[in-house]
């Protein structure tokens, strides 16, 4: 049986969000696009497997955290790539981008582990519950709690926000002159 | 992340109730999680706020299309069964319009 319209409804309308998940998790946007293709494909052929009356928008979620870690297994001499290049590679893209903000969040989360990454990312940006987070990434939900709770303290600490008095550090600021000589 | 995902599920069942005391429900700074908040959001919402690229748009019309076609010929197939099991069958009775058109082009 082919997939129902509804279903095809909610698929099109969680692509934005896919997509963002899958920028967070790759922090690369063409990465992030092959990463939502990917996650169609798969959800299409599989839709019998979605329970209706579930949440869609987890079980989307998690297909493409599923796809995103698969190809990391695929591919591993990306990861050792990533982890040496990344800070930089976020540093260009940044700069090219004319809102600040912005820059100084994907630069900060780029510094986080992955698994710290995606649990803020869900819980904090994505508007998941503790409970849909811990289903998503497969782990209890005291796990989740406690990666949110490192990566807050950790973007705080990045940011200058919060406790820690905020003189912009040292890549906000790099930020900052190239935006506005931009 | 090459770890096998049910032994890591069980090791964190395990775990749970020490990631409790640890860092259980102990708020952050108070100030602090709101403005976080705002910015994740604000970069969150600049992402979802790009337009969609066509590629993906395209493989959702794709998607879709295929799917019509195979539910039309679906239907098409079992309007055939029904006049060949029972000549008697009132046709007009079933909503079967398009798909006759559909199968005479």
């Amino acid at each position: 049986m082919s997939p129902s319209q509804e279903f095809a409804a909610e698929l099109t309308a969680a692509i934005p969000g896919l997509r963002a998940f899958g920028m967070s998790l790759s922090m690369k946007a063409d990465r992030a696009d092959d990463l939502v293709q990917e996650t169609m494909l798969k959800a299409w052929k599989h839709h019998g497997s979605f329970e209706p009356g579930t949440n869609m928008k987890a079980w989307l979620y998690t297909i493409l955290r599923n796809e995103f870690y698969s190809q990391i297994r695929k591919r591993k001499r990306e990861v050792e790539d990533a982890e040496g290049v990344i800070a930089g590679r976020v540093t260009v893209e940044g700069n090219q981008l004319s809102h600040l903000d912005l820059s100084d969040m994907k630069i900060a989360l780029a510094h986080l582990p992955e698994d710290q990454r995606e649990a803020i990312i869900l819980v904090g940006a994505s508007g998941f519950s503790y409970e849909e987070a811990a289903d998503i990434c497969q782990v209890a939900v005291g796990t989740i709690k406690s990666r949110v709770s490192r990566a807050r303290l950790r973007l705080n600490e990045i940011l200058g926000l919060g406790e820690i008095e905020g003189t912009p550090n040292k890549k906000s600021r790099a930020a900052s002159e190239a935006t506005n000589s931009a | 992340m090459a770890e096998n995902s049910n032994s890591r599920r069980n090791a964190n069942k395990n775990q749970k109730d020490k990631a409790k005391t640890m860092y259980g429900h102990q708020p952050v700074p108070s100030a602090v999680p709101d403005m976080l908040g705002v910015k994740l959001k604000a970069y969150y919402g600049e992402i979802i706020n790009e337009p969609i690229p066509d590629r993906l748009m395209d493989l959702m019309a794709a998607l879709e299309a295929q799917s019509a076609t195979k539910k039309l010929s679906d239907e098409a197939l079992l309007m055939d069964d029904r006049e060949v099991n029972d000549g008697e069958v009132d046709i007009g009775e079933v909503d079967i319009g398009e798909v006759d058109d559909g199968k005479n082009q």
